[in-house]
C-alpha cells in the first residue's frame, strides 16, 4: 500500500469544490485531507493539513502576492490554480510566483484534475499547450536578449 | 482541412520509421520527408517547407539543436519538436532558445506525439513535464531580471574543473589531472563562482549536477562523457 496524495483544496464556491473533492476521492492514490472556503480558514488549517498539493482558485487566493505569500509559508505544497476563461496574464503571474499547475474552470474534467495532482506532486509541471507556449516564447525571448 | 506536413530527422533509421508510422495513423498529418542529419534537415526544410519538425538532437554532423537555430532563423513559422533522451535542463533552454516549441524524450506514447504535433502546430507548446517545472524555475528567474548560468556559458576548461571539483576533487588533483597550475584552477574556479552565482565549490558542485553537466554514475566511474546518446 503506498501512500496517498495528500490534498487541500480552496475555493468559495461550494458546488466547484465539492465537486472536485469528489473526483479526487474517486482515485485510490489519493486522499483529500480538508476543503476551505476562504483564504483565512486555509491559512489556518493548512499548518496542520500539511497538503503535498492544494488545488486554489485563483479568486478565492486573491492577487500573486498572496500565492507567494502561501508557498513560502508551506514549500512542500505544490499550488495548482483554478482559474477562468481568459484570464492568461493571471494564470502567469500565479505561475510566476510559485504555482506549478493551473486548470481552467470552464471544462473541468475529472481525469484531468486527478492527473493534474499527481504531476504536480511528482513536481512536475501541469500546464496547457497554450500556456506552455507563452512561457516558451518568454524565456526564448530572455534568453536570447543580449 | 489540409493535413499538417511533417519533417523527421533523426539518424537512427528504424526510429524515423517509427515516428512516420505514428503520425500516417493518426490521421490529418502527412509525413513529406525524412532527414539523416542536421544539415539534411536544414536543407529539407527549406526544400519541402513543412509545417512542423520532429528533431533528434545528437545526430552525425550537424545537431538537432544547432539545425532548429538555422531553421527557425530562415523561417519563423517552421514549428521544431525536439524528440531526444537527454533530460538535461541545459539541453531544454538551448533548444528553446534555438527555437523548438516542443522538447519531449523519446519514452512518450504514440497518443502524446501525436498530441504534440497538433499542439505546436497551432501555436501552441508541449514540454516534458518534468522539464516544464525546470522551464518553469528558468521563467521565474528571468522574470526577476536575474541572470543564471545559461545566458553566461562556462568555458570548455572551466567546465573540466567543475566536473572534477563535482567529484569531489581539491584544487592540487585538479592541476595534476588538467595538467594546469594550480593558480590557474583557482582562477577558474572564481570564475565558475561567478558565473553560477555560488560561492562554495559543494554549490557549484551541485549546480553541475542539476543541470546535467555531471552525473553520479560518471561521479563514481571517473569518466568524462557529458550525458548519454539521444
Amino acid at each position: 500500500m503506498t501512500i496517498p496524495i495528500i490534498v487541500a483544496i480552496l475555493a468559495h464556491d461550494d458546488i466547484l469544490r465539492r465537486r472536485v473533492r469528489t473526483w479526487l476521492e474517486g482515485a485510490s492514490d489519493i486522499a483529500v485531507v480538508g476543503e476551505a472556503g476562504n483564504k483565512q480558514e486555509a491559512l489556518e488549517e493548512l499548518h496542520s493539513w500539511h497538503p503535498r498539493v492544494l488545488l486554489a482558485d485563483l479568486d478565492t487566493l486573491g492577487d500573486s502576492e498572496e500565492v507567494a505569500h502561501l508557498l513560502a509559508c508551506f514549500p512542500e505544497t505544490r499550488l495548482i490554480v483554478l482559474h477562468g476563461e481568459a484570464e492568461e496574464s493571471r494564470v502567469l503571474e500565479a505561475l510566476q510566483w510559485g504555482a506549478l499547475g493551473h486548470l481552467a474552470k470552464g471544462n473541468l474534467q475529472p481525469e484531468e484534475v486527478v492527473k493534474a495532482v499527481r504531476s504536480v506532486a511528482r513536481s512536475e509541471a501541469f500546464l496547457s499547450p497554450t500556456v506552455a507556449g507563452w512561457i516558451v516564447e518568454e524565456v526564448a525571448r530572455r534568453l536570447r536578449a543580449p | 482541412m489540409s493535413p499538417i506536413r511533417v519533417l523527421i530527422a533523426d539518424d537512427h533509421r528504424l526510429f524515423r520509421q517509427g515516428l512516420r508510422h505514428v503520425c500516417q495513423a493518426a490521421g490529418g498529418i502527412e509525413v513529406v520527408g525524412e532527414a539523416e542529419d542536421g544539415w539534411e534537415a536544414v536543407r529539407l526544410a527549406q526544400q519541402l517547407k513543412p509545417d512542423v519538425i520532429l528533431m533528434d538532437i545528437q545526430m552525425p554532423g550537424q545537431d538537432g539543436v544547432e539545425a532548429t537555430r538555422l531553421i527557425t532563423a530562415n523561417d519563423p513559422p517552421v514549428r521544431v519538436i525536439i524528440l531526444t533522451m537527454y533530460r538535461q535542463d541545459q539541453y531544454v533552454f538551448e533548444a528553446i532558445k534555438a527555437g523548438a516549441r516542443g522538447y519531449l524524450l523519446k519514452d512518450i506514447d504514440e497518443r502524446e506525439l501525436v498530441e504534440a504535433i497538433r499542439a505546436v502546430h497551432r501555436g501552441d507548446a508541449l514540454i516534458n513535464p518534468g522539464l516544464a517545472a525546470r522551464l518553469l524555475e528558468e521563467f521565474r528567474r528571468l522574470s526577476r531580471g536575474e541572470t543564471t548560468g545559461e545566458t553566461e556559458r562556462l568555458t570548455d576548461g572551466e567546465m573540466q574543473v567543475l566536473r572534477l571539483v563535482a567529484q569531489g576533487a581539491d584544487n592540487k588533483t585538479v592541476a595534476e589531472r588538467l595538467a594546469l597550475s594550480e593558480r590557474t584552477v583557482s582562477n577558474r574556479l572564481s570564475e565558475i563562482y561567478r558565473k553560477l552565482h555560488v560561492n562554495s565549490r559543494t554549490q557549484a558542485a551541485l549546480v553541475a549536477l542539476r543541470r546535467g553537466w555531471v552525473t553520479l554514475e560518471e561521479n563514481q566511474n571517473h569518466n568524462g562523457h557529458e550525458g548519454h546518446k539521444g
